[in-house]
């Protein structure tokens, strides 16, 4: 134990207490899920400032505070480069991916991959996204386990024990409408506990100026040293991170894709990935690095307080101890970092079942009712929980918890990112190519993994060799070359596959998709969103019926698609149901619904509806 | 004294390589139709992209120049990210609302 934090009861009440608190909002959301698609997509239909906000809370992952402290500290500002090269992927993935998988109605990124290939290259993703979320939770839980082990000195198992019980309880009853309102909530919290840290950390060394000024000009700098040192260099990180990573967060971490599809639209989508992406990870890379910055100060001005045996993973623990200064405070820094946990743990537990489910037991056990379904996937859930708990043993020997994730996101997304991206933007990609980017790509990395200095030393940029961990990072160049190199290769010599098989599945067809989804041809006439009285009355199933005026102000026509929410705008769509449009009556201003759209969307009888035109 | 390849390699590494995945990315959802400059919302996305990319040109490069010493680039980028910034909300905020 490299420090002794003594803590008293009090700071245990308020870390339960906010457990509690935790657990009893996704409970109550938990009454939402009345299908299998309530549980895994929240029925799409919620604003973008919501989605956007629980995703700050999945992204920025219990392990970004104790990661990004460590490297803070040990190599100053350029700790925000991980955060600050995502928009280099955003045109591929606002017009690329978000609307494919959102107007094909994919139940998971496996399911895609069947669509647009066959269900052997479905079993592949599945194995490889399966791999890729386990591992996810692991780390979640590792840096849990780590957070907690200067402050409880038990066994760092133990306390992955606990933290996994009480993580799979919620999950396990809350389904994805109660991450998203728990992460909403904790995306608010761990921000503003990140911001506080900083603020007191700035004022526990004595104002900014001293704090700027103590710091060496190249600690201050945002981008590392270009290929130095081997476990923290520049251009190994942008492979691994700017580019593996990110693709990988963005386009395969099923989910942030379950984010998205739970978004009433996709232009709402494109808001809350834009918006995340400009504001809040500026913010973020903030709240997630300071403590080191803050610990490397204190270290320089003030070097009697600070403990110099720390190690690098409980950096932000000792720096949210001295500079607190109460124990309620502290506990409050605590439990944010625990809510950064589950909010990142919560998302890939619901995501792992949301696989397994459809991709592994709906193809095997089929014609089951909904119940059933919705009653296997609360027992994956716990299940998940308890692999992800148990495979925290393969990454507990790296030296830092950074190195454990850059070497895992290296080593697990390039397959799956190039399939996707090959799937989504080559048409000649086919199914035997796809099966070339997995095995061809695995074998291709196995080898490099064994014998990196013939195999990846050619694309090192000149980093140093570390014998002990042999191009942590810069591997994921290799890797991702290599696997994008057997799927080209296998696709230039095979047939093409036919446009029609993969109508709506590339960026090359996406009207298609548009227009699978509607069922006809979409309506783009523009027009405006209204507000409506409703009325309960006899409608075709499915269906909502307006006045001839009030569509045309929507620019509907009959069979269009339709959402209609509360009025309440904060309510961010919780109470919403999304129909079509039937024949038109004569009362302006009211909507005629039925019995079932008013239960299904919660709606209130001294509440209008806000209407708007989707397709 | 911080030498040139220290400070900037690594920001020309990043703009340049990234620069050309951004590119790439703009060349093919123009080329597929998936951006159409034609629908109103869409050309409101091409300037949010666009000025997303510049934007965290400017934020890296603002940092750079504070890191050295250079305040008065640094407050020069800022002043030119603050007036992008107003500029593009103005615009998203003048335009007509469509599909």
């Amino acid at each position: 134990m490299d420090s002794a934090i003594q803590t008293s009861a009090s700071f245990w009440v308020i870390i339960f207490g906010y457990f509690a608190v935790v657990l009893g909002f996704g409970s109550f959301f938990a009454r939402y899920n009345k299908t299998t698609q309530d549980f895994f997509f929240s029925g799409r239909r919620f604003s973008w400032w919501l989605i956007t906000m629980s995703i700050v809370a999945t992204g920025v992952g219990s392990h970004s505070f104790l990661k990004y402290s460590a490297k803070a500290y040990e190599h100053g500002f350029s700790s925000t480069m991980t955060y600050m090269n995502d928009w280099f992927f955003m045109p591929l993935f606002l017009f690329g991916w978000l609307p494919i998988v959102y107007y094909t109605k994919i139940r998971s990124i496996p399911d895609y991959f069947e669509r647009r290939f066959n269900p052997g290259v479905r079993i592949l993703a599945t194995i490889a996204i399966l791999g890729y979320m386990i591992g996810y939770i692991a780390i979640g839980f590792l840096t849990m386990g780590k957070t907690l082990e200067p402050l409880l000195g038990i066994d760092l198992y133990m306390i992955i024990f606990i933290v996994a019980i009480i993580s799979g309880i919620y999950i396990t009853f809350g389904g994805q409408t109660a991450v998203i309102f728990t992460d909403l909530l904790q995306g608010f919290i761990l921000i503003f506990a990140g911001i506080l840290v900083f603020i007191l950390g700035i004022n526990y060394v004595g104002g900014f100026d001293i704090f700027w000024n103590a710091l060496s000009p190249e600690f201050k700098l945002p981008l590392a040293n270009f290929n130095q040192p081997s476990n923290f260099n520049f251009v190994g990180i942008f492979w691994q991170d700017g580019v593996a990573g990110s693709v990988g967060f963005l386009f395969m971490n099923q989910g942030l894709i379950m984010r998205f599809m739970a978004c009433k639209s996709v232009h709402e989508g494109r808001k809350a990935a834009a918006f995340n992406v400009l504001i809040l990870l500026p913010i973020c890379t903030i709240v997630v690095s300071n403590a080191g910055w803050i610990g490397k100060a204190i270290s320089i001005v003030t070097p009697e307080s600070w403990n110099a045996t720390t190690q690098l993973d409980h950096v932000f623990t000792q720096v949210a101890y001295l500079i607190t200064g109460s124990e309620v405070l502290f506990a409050f820094v605590i439990a944010a970092v625990a809510a950064a946990l589950m909010s990142t743990v919560d998302t890939l537990i619901n995501a792992v079942a949301a696989v397994v489910i459809n991709d592994i037991y709906r193809p095997i056990v089929k014609d089951k009712d909904d119940k059933h379904y919705l009653k296997v996937a609360m027992i994956v859930s716990a299940g998940a929980t308890a692999v992800g708990a148990l495979s925290t043993i393969f990454f507990e020997n790296f030296p830092t918890l950074y190195e454990a994730h850059g070497f895992f996101h290296s080593t697990m997304t390039p397959p799956l990112v190039v399939a996707i991206f090959l799937g989504i933007f080559w048409k000649r990609y086919s199914t035997p190519a796809a099966f070339a980017t997995f095995l061809g790509g695995a074998i291709l990395m196995w080898i490099g993994n064994k014998y990196p200095q013939i195999f990846i030393s050619p694309f090192d940029h000149g980093i140093e060799f570390n014998p002990e961990r042999p191009y942590t990072y810069i591997r994921a160049l290799y890797n991702t070359l290599v696997c994008a190199g057997s799927g080209v290769i296998v696709g230039l010599l095979t047939t093409p596959p036919s446009e029609e098989k993969m109508e709506g599945l590339t960026v090359w067809s996406l009207d298609k998709a548009r227009e699978f989804f509607k069922g006809s041809a979409p309506n783009d006439r523009p027009g405006e969103s209204l507000l409506a009285k409703w009325i309960v009355k006899d409608c075709e199933e499915g269906e909502v019926r307006f006045s001839i005026g009030d569509m045309e102000t929507m620019g509907a026509d009959v069979g269009d698609l339709v959402y209609l929410a509360d009025e309440r705008k904060w309510l961010g769509g919780l109470k919403s149901v999304h129909s079509v449009y039937g024949e038109p009556h004569k009362e302006d201003g009211v909507v005629y619904i039925t019995q079932f759209q008013v239960e299904s969307g919660l709606f209130d009888k001294k509440r209008k509806l806000i209407a708007e035109k989707e397709l | 004294m911080l030498d040139f390849s220290r400070t900037w390699i690594p920001y020309i590494y990043l703009y340049g390589v990234g620069g050309g995945i951004f590119l790439i990315g703009m060349f093919i959802i123009f080329r597929s139709r998936s951006l159409k400059l034609e629908i109103v919302r869409h050309k409101e996305w091409y300037k949010i992209l666009i000025f997303g990319f510049f934007y965290y040109m400017g934020i890296h490069g603002l940092f750079t120049f504070a890191a050295i010493g250079e305040t008065m680039f640094a407050a020069l980028i800022g002043l030119i990210m603050i007036a992008m910034t107003a500029n593009l909300i103005f615009t998203l905020f003048k335009k007509p609302k469509g599909v």
